[in-house]
């Protein structure tokens, strides 16, 4: 019952203010310059225009970084280029001897040194195919 | 189909965390951890893998990781005293955890976490009080 009277209220005045709404009373002060009405049209491009321009940066920032997106390598499809190397034959060693290690335990590993390339250094390993 | 820069399909932002994974692996544990991400050659994957290892400098102490993402083929092979500290069981555990992340599509997090177990299981205990009589 309190919501079909507050309702009604609403509408009422809602109604009635537009209904009863007059021109204003007031004119503009004398002193204000003429300035000349603006035409519909440059109403239009100002306030319109405006917007437009700002969606359309907007929209083009954002499909920028998808349609410049680099090309992924599917799983499958050839590597269609040189190989990568992280380490290699050609790098300098990176292992450090593990903080805190004793160096005497060290030095029997550094003994075995360098073995001569294609010698059978194969120690094991695993694979998987996927 | 045209030839495209190495680097294109795993961005440098990637590329530099694989390495710098590979980096920390191989302070981590002494060992030299190389990652190798190309072709076979026709060749069979894990032979080719074992061809590249003796190539590298202390075969003998490197861990290889080598992935074909052509074949959809990977292979851990280690030099002969980085087997004592890695052995087996703990590459096959590697490679099945590469082998997910590499059949959802990712290659590059699949050779980070990958490089990082491996790193992690060949890590050194500190030795305790062997600086002190």
């Amino acid at each position: 019952m309190q919501v079909v009277a507050l309702t009604v209220v609403l509408a009422v005045t809602a109604v009635a203010s537009v209904a009863v709404a007059g021109p204003s009373a007031a004119s503009p002060p004398d002193t204000w310059p003429d300035s000349n009405a603006m035409s519909p049209l440059n109403a239009l491009l100002l306030f319109g225009g405006g917007v437009l321009a700002a969606v359309l940066v907007i929209t083009v920032l954002a499909m920028a970084p998808s349609t410049a997106k680099v090309q992924r390598h599917r799983p499958g499809r050839d590597w269609e280029t040189e190989s990568l190397w992280f380490g290699g034959p050609n790098s300098e060693l990176v292992a450090q001897p593990a903080a805190g290690s004793h160096p005497a335990l060290e030095s029997s590993s550094a003994r075995t040194g360098t073995a001569a390339i294609g010698q059978t250094v194969e120690g094991g390993g695993a694979g998987a195919r996927w | 189909v045209a030839q495209v820069p190495g680097g294109e399909l795993l961005t440098s932002d990637q590329r530099q965390s694989i390495d710098r994974a590979r980096t920390e692996a191989s302070a981590a544990s002494g060992l030299d951890f190389h990652v190798y991400v190309g072709g076979s050659g026709g060749e069979d994957p894990r032979a080719a893998a074992h061809r590249l290892l003796s190539t590298l400098p202390r075969a003998e102490n490197a861990v290889l990781v080598f992935l074909d993402p052509a074949a959809r083929a990977l292979e851990i092979v280690t030099g002969s005293t980085a087997h004592r500290r890695l052995d087996d069981g703990a590459c096959s555990l590697a490679a099945l955890s590469m082998q997910a992340a590499f059949a959802a599509g990712d290659l590059a997090g699949g050779l980070v976490h990958g490089v990082h177990q491996l790193g992690d299981h060949a890590q050194q205990p500190a030795s305790l009080h062997t600086g002190t009589p």
